[in-house]
């Protein structure tokens, strides 16, 4: 460490107001200031993974659920035009209708899944893979969990009622389990009903129980002591 | 928090200074104001980001994607970086409420979010295997029953510190930079940093005391995340 850092007898020393700075300083190497660049897609993954987590597109209600495509009236009316050309004779209006229909159902079809391709390349659908009511443990709370699926990206919805505020000191966390129990992983802390974005390294498959635990702040294990727990089904 | 006490510091260290008002250029005016902007209290892009403007996180990506990539591909290896990477993004989206400007700069705080998804990452993919009773017993215990790898930890933090560091140099001007540089790397007195700059002492003084405060200041809050 430099003297005027630690010479007292120096009415401009810094006293060691610095010396931890200084000695990190000194600890650097090259590579410490070589950075890369993050991949081009990268950002594409966030800003999706944000969409996914805004409380708004969660309720929007799917492209497969809405009327525009598959309830389209044009092709569907023609029947009620050939009814009133019933006069040309029964065969051929039996027949004109079997065409139209059958057109009618390849049209449906075609569009439909286009539609389908659509949703799935927009990667905007969010379907509903799991859930679980939650089997209270330990004190007055209730609380259900549902895993959604958006494209790649999961979400876990938990909502909870009556959760008490945790007491000093502590506080509850959020945790995926394995059936075995032998490695939980943590998706953060929360206080009440809360959406989190599972990560990449978390398989709900391998771990689908859900636990919310109450910790000791700073802790950064699993406690042990669970508070409510179920199993996403 | 020392932010405030580096700001009266950085007076009385100018108010002092013999060599500061000399005819050669203070860096004062270059580093009391980004000081500040370090820490966000004036940085409209913070402060929209704080308030929920998702296209300031996309601001505050490009400016910070490169040194939050990098510290995890250095921890986790290239194949596994970007996920976390994405991973520290979306925690500090979401708990971005809970950014605190005045407690410490973004990137330090943002590079602290990586520090704790790193070692979670590397915890879950059993470098620190850990066995928890959930049955209510209340043990919870590492498989070494020391509560993880400290060791390995203690070097994941202090590699993103020092890559945290590195990037405040890089955000100093030349002539700070150059100052800092001698004092890091070759051990130099502010008395041999003045002979080699050929600058005063007294500027020597101020300058590089002004650039320790702001460097100082880019680190905290990492180690509060």
């Amino acid at each position: 460490m430099s003297e005027e850092f630690t010479d007292p007898s120096d009415p401009d020393s810094d006293s060691g107001e610095f010396a931890n700075l200084v000695l990190l300083g000194a600890s650097l190497s090259e590579s410490d200031f070589e950075l890369m660049t993050a991949p081009t897609d990268l950002w594409d993954r966030i800003a999706a993974g944000v969409s996914l987590a805004e409380p708004t597109v969660l309720t929007q209600p799917t492209v497969l659920t809405q009327p525009t495509v598959l309830t389209q009236p044009t092709v569907l009316a023609e029947p009620t035009v050939l009814a009133d050309r019933r006069n040309r004779g029964r065969r051929i209006n039996s027949s004109r209708r079997i065409i139209v229909a059958a057109a009618a159902a390849v049209l449906i079809l075609v569009v439909g899944a286009v539609g389908i391709r659509l949703v799935d390349s927009s990667r905007t659908s969010t379907e509903l893979v799991a859930s679980t009511t939650l089997d209270v443990l330990e004190g007055p709370a209730t609380a259900q969990a549902k895993l959604l699926r958006s494209g790649n990206t999961e979400l876990l919805v938990v909502t909870t009622e009556n959760m008490p505020a945790a007491p000093a000191g502590s506080h509850y966390e959020l945790w995926l389990v394995d059936p075995k129990v032998t490695s939980p992983q943590s998706l953060g802390p929360m206080t009440g009903s809360t959406e989190v974005l599972i990560p990449d390294s978390i398989d709900p498959a391998i771990y689908p129980v859900v636990d919310i635990s109450l910790q000791q702040n700073g802790t950064h294990d699993h406690s042990g002591h669970s508070l409510l727990r179920g199993t996403l089904q | 928090m020392t932010q405030n006490q580096g700001g009266d510091s950085l007076d009385k260290g100018a108010a002092s200074n013999p060599g500061s008002g000399n005819e050669l250029p203070s860096m004062e005016a270059v580093l009391d104001r980004p000081i500040e902007l370090t820490l966000g209290h004036d940085d409209p892009g913070i402060t929209a980001f704080v308030s929920g403007d998702d296209g300031a996180l996309k601001e505050i990506y490009e400016r910070h994607s490169s040194l939050v990539f990098s510290f995890c591909t250095r921890s986790l290896g290239a194949v596994r970086a970007a996920d976390a990477t994405q991973e520290v993004f979306l925690a500090a989206w979401k708990s971005r409420g809970r950014y605190r400007p005045e407690s410490g700069s973004l990137p330090a705080w943002l590079m602290g979010i990586a520090r704790f998804k790193v070692i979670d990452i590397l915890r879950s993919d059993g470098r620190a295997p850990i066995s928890v009773d959930l049955t209510g017993s209340g043990e919870s215990r590492d498989e070494d029953g020391r509560g993880g790898n400290p060791t390995e930890n203690a070097a994941i933090s202090l590699t993103g510190e020092r890559m945290l560091l590195a990037e405040a140099i890089k955000q100093l001007p030349d002539r700070a930079q150059e100052m800092v540089r001698l004092k890091f790397f070759e051990d130099l007195t502010q008395a041999q940093i003045a002979e080699r700059c050929d600058l005063p002492l007294g500027t020597v003084k101020s300058d590089l005391r002004r650039s320790l405060v702001r460097l100082r200041l880019h680190l905290e809050g990492y180690q509060d995340v």
